[in-house]
């Protein structure tokens, strides 16, 4: 039994090994045209993430912010439904969080909890609109939560131009939330937050659901086929909803944990392009939690290394941005080839 | 005796499908002026055999000869013009079109297409051909509106009026009436007299001793043999046919309407009332009437025949049964208490179950795992506390059900997307039975079944029923239905129609009430 699942699973990631490898190739190729020093190029994007701790913990860090975005991609993913508002979810958690520690005070463990509950009933909030719409009118949840990230992103610059603005910044940010609601630290210096445990925890408790539970299982069977799930009398019609406001919920936590953790403070463009990221790497993943938390893992690598490839070898940003998409729309045609081999 | 030449011989011919080799070195010659029956189970390659000759695929070994050459098909036009034409079990009709505008498609092509086609000439040519075959279509009206047996005329007009030599005909008597059937073999018959080759797809040995010169045996991508009609028995063609799999003197199917009549089912009559449907109505969005004031009762014991060509309301009336759409008006009772709207969940506690007849997009999960997949609609009886499911549970019982309905597959957790349709269905069935239900909606069960699955099914029916279950057996299997059912009401235009008896079961008097003829 586990021998044929592990040559099923060494099956199954041929189609990767080969496309990551050819996309390897053609960076390597680009960088040579371009003057650089190939083979230290490609040991700069690999393993830049590991050479020092603070790079590694940077690494954790996207790791933790990539985890949580794509968590929250993949739980509506699994019902069918597509949550492209991830970004606007992780902005409002962000924001309530920012709110709760900037607005309240109280005893240092509270004030966190608070703010992480913030977070979290913000970035429900947030999808519960485009959710109802579509539960009630059959509006498509894509083209609402892409609505939903414009306004969360202005809101954004509206909440921290206004009462909490950072005088001394140039950039719209608010300023640093009390201390009794930053989340403790691992590690002091180089820090790391102990984000990461909780977004590990949240991978974890959603596999289990996902995997375990009733509703789980009703959930894969309404994304593999509604309409059979219907025929059998699973209620589609209130999980495909509530998946995107448990998505929802699972951004906004993300966000708050990042300002909680790691920014103390509401900045606008956090985000960065993370959302897009988190998206693609539970696409690749075709929702499976199992695959996400490492597939997050080395696209946090990848991220960190190729940013190391502008410092290290002169490589210019622009030409680090054109690898990195390269890297991934490879990993994505990776996905294409293994349907085309069914 | 003259030698005569066959107009196409298929030499062994070869294809597989993935894992599958549906085709293992055929050789079949097929005549001008003659009926020849391509007879076999669902799954033994008649249709791909046949789609194999129409261009639609191409074999992975063999030779196609047709009037003596070598020839590769490309494309079922390029068999057109070499005097092939297949009718599918699902026509190819544009429904927006006259019947007349259908035949005219595809009649020229390339550059030549640019030039009107002179419809009246070409009308004219059809008005002879209809003359020649018996085979008479309004011209003027749309598909869409002419009942599927006419459709079925449309497209063998379309073939005849091409002045082709072989007419391949794909299981034609699904979904016909019996007298619409005896027209069709009447035509045929006619059509073989002026030259015309016909072969005829079936998995019913009636029809083509009906109306074959030869019979053509094919079981698992082998031709098994051939023989003329008049020097075979029927009894060698069905061992030929299904193997030594059936036990032929225990058989359902074989034994024939009569004995199963009298002996497996007489001795338990139906009992108290089960279910009682009154006045049953759908009308959709627009407000056209789908269900017209349906009522009737089941029985406990009883197994309710519902006849009827396909389109006329079968589909929607077993969903408003099961709860799959609301009716407009109209009452649904089980065991005396309202379900009319009750959830699907409810009713499944109530010990309703269903088999859906559409069963890639209604019956299965593709990404769910086989096991998965046989829980479904009873899964939350899986359940701890109402929150874990209980996996070491559905696993042991999955493990009987594939065992029991011999359901094909690697192991319970292969995805059920990788099941062969035949598989899909024992699934489907698996678990309806499975859950012993008080009331079975089962929709065309049988489909795609060989003959030792669909027997099984039939006698796991038959076993609900003195179990003191009710069945609602929906089929467009005219000849399965009155071997099982108590009872045949028929479905038309949205009505439930006649009700008859077991001991007044009359194959054309159904027909009639099938095309509407007969008021109820």
């Amino acid at each position: 039994m586990m021998g044929t699942q592990l040559i099923r699973l060494v099956k199954a990631s041929i189609p990767y090994v080969f496309s990551v490898s050819l996309a390897f190739g053609i960076a390597g190729l680009i960088l040579y045209l371009g003057g650089y020093d190939v083979v230290s190029s490609y040991r700069t994007i690999l393993t830049a993430s590991f050479w020092n701790l603070n790079s590694f913990f940077l690494t954790l860090t996207k790791f933790s912010t990539l985890l949580t975005m794509s968590l929250a991609f993949s739980i509506p993913y699994i019902s069918r439904k597509f949550n492209i508002g991830v970004e606007g979810q992780y902005l409002m958690g962000a924001l309530g969080a920012a709110l709760v520690g900037l607005a309240m005070s109280a005893p240092a463990g509270i004030h966190v909890v608070i703010s992480l509950m913030a977070g979290v009933a913000l970035g429900s909030l947030w999808a519960s609109l485009p959710a109802f719409l579509m539960a009630r009118y059959n509006v498509n949840e894509v083209i609402s939560t892409i609505m939903m990230n414009f306004i969360a992103r202005y809101s954004v610059i509206v909440f921290a131009m206004s009462l909490w603005r950072d005088v001394a910044s140039g950039h719209p940010m608010t300023i640093p939330i009390s201390d009794t609601a930053t989340l403790p630290l691992l590690n002091p210096s180089p820090p790391l937050s102990s984000g990461i445990i909780f977004s590990l925890a949240i991978a974890a408790l959603l596999y289990f659901i996902v995997a375990l539970t009733v509703v789980g299982y009703e959930l894969r069977a309404t994304g593999t086929n509604p309409r059979a799930a219907e025929v059998f009398g699973v209620n589609t019609r209130l999980l495909m909803p509530l998946s995107l406001i448990i998505g929802g919920g699972i951004a906004g936590f993300g966000g708050a944990l990042d300002v909680t953790g790691y920014y103390h403070r509401l900045i606008d463009g956090m985000q960065s392009n993370y959302p897009s990221l988190g998206i693609l790497i539970a696409l690749l993943s075709k929702g499976k939690i199992t695959f996400i938390v490492p597939v997050a893992f080395f696209i946090s690598v990848i991220d960190v290394g190729t940013n190391a490839l502008q410092r290290i070898e002169r490589v210019p940003i622009e030409l680090v941005l054109i690898l990195e998409g390269l890297l991934l729309v490879f990993i994505l045609v990776s996905e294409s080839l293994r349907w085309w081999r069914k | 005796m003259v030698v005569v030449r066959p107009y196409v011989r298929l030499e062994n011919i070869y294809k597989r499908f993935g894992d599958v080799e549906a085709l293992k070195g055929v050789t079949l010659d097929i005549f001008t002026g003659q009926v020849l029956g391509l007879l076999g189970e669902n799954g033994a390659g008649k249709t791909t055999l046949m789609n194999v000759l129409f261009g639609l695929y191409k074999p992975d070994a063999g030779l196609i000869y047709v009037d003596g050459r070598v020839v590769r098909i490309k494309s079922p036009a390029h068999a057109i013009r070499l005097g092939i034409f297949m009718v599918h079990q699902h026509f190819k009709l544009v429904s927006n079109y006259t019947a007349l505008e259908n035949i005219a498609i595809g009649m020229s092509s390339g550059i030549k297409s640019l030039k009107p086609i002179d419809l009246a000439e070409l009308e004219e040519r059809i008005n002879k051909v209809m003359e020649a075959s018996g085979l008479y279509v309004n011209l003027r009206e749309k598909i869409r509106n002419l009942p599927l047996g006419v459709r079925q005329r449309v497209e063998i007009l379309k073939a005849l009026v091409r002045g082709v030599k072989i007419l391949i005909l794909d299981e034609p008597t699904t979904n016909l009436t019996p007298q619409e059937v005896d027209t069709l073999f009447n035509a045929l018959r006619n059509l073989v007299r002026t030259g015309l080759g016909v072969v005829f797809i079936t998995h019913k040995l009636h029809e083509v001793m009906a109306v074959a010169d030869e019979i053509a045996v094919l079981r698992s991508g082998v031709l098994l043999g051939r023989f003329k009609r008049s020097e075979v028995d029927q009894a060698t063609v069905i061992k030929l046919m299904v193997g030594e799999r059936i036990d032929l003197e225990k058989s359902i199917i074989f034994r024939g309407f009569r004995q199963v009549s009298t002996s497996a089912r007489a001795e338990n009559m139906p009992g108290p009332e089960l279910l009682r449907v009154e006045n049953l109505s759908l009308r959709d969005r627009l407000g056209t009437t789908i269900l017209d004031s349906i009522s009737f009762t089941l029985s406990r014991g009883e197994i309710l025949g519902i006849a009827g060509v396909s389109g006329n309301g079968q589909r929607e009336f077993v969903e408003v049964i099961f709860g799959v759409r609301k009716p407009t008006s109209g009452k649904i009772l089980l065991e005396g208490v309202d379900i009319t709207n009750s959830s699907i969940r409810d009713r499944i506690l109530m010990g309703m179950f269903y088999v859906p007849e559409d069963r890639l997009s209604e019956g299965i999960s593709p990404t769910l795992s086989v096991m998965e997949n046989l829980v479904l609609g009873i899964h939350f009886t899986y359940s701890t506390k109402k929150l874990l499911m209980d996996f070491k549970r559905v696993r042991s019982d999955a493990l009987q059900l594939i065992k029991k309905y011999e359901i094909k597959t690697p192991d319970m957790a292969t995805l059920a997307s990788k099941l062969s349709g035949g598989n899909i269905q024992k699934l489907m069935v698996a678990r309806a039975f499975h859950t012993k239900p008080k009331v079975l909606i089962a929709h065309n069960p049988t489909r795609g079944l060989d003959i030792a699955t669909t027997e099984r099914v039939l006698c796991e029916v038959l076993g609900l029923k003195s179990a003191g279950s009710g069945v609602i057996y929906v089929s467009e299997d005219l000849d399965e239905l009155m071997l099982i059912s108590d009872r045949i009401a028929v479905m038309y235009k949205g009505r439930l129609v006649g009700s008859l008896t077991r001991d007044r079961f009359d194959k054309y008097e159904i027909g009639k009430l099938m095309a509407g003829v007969a008021g109820g």
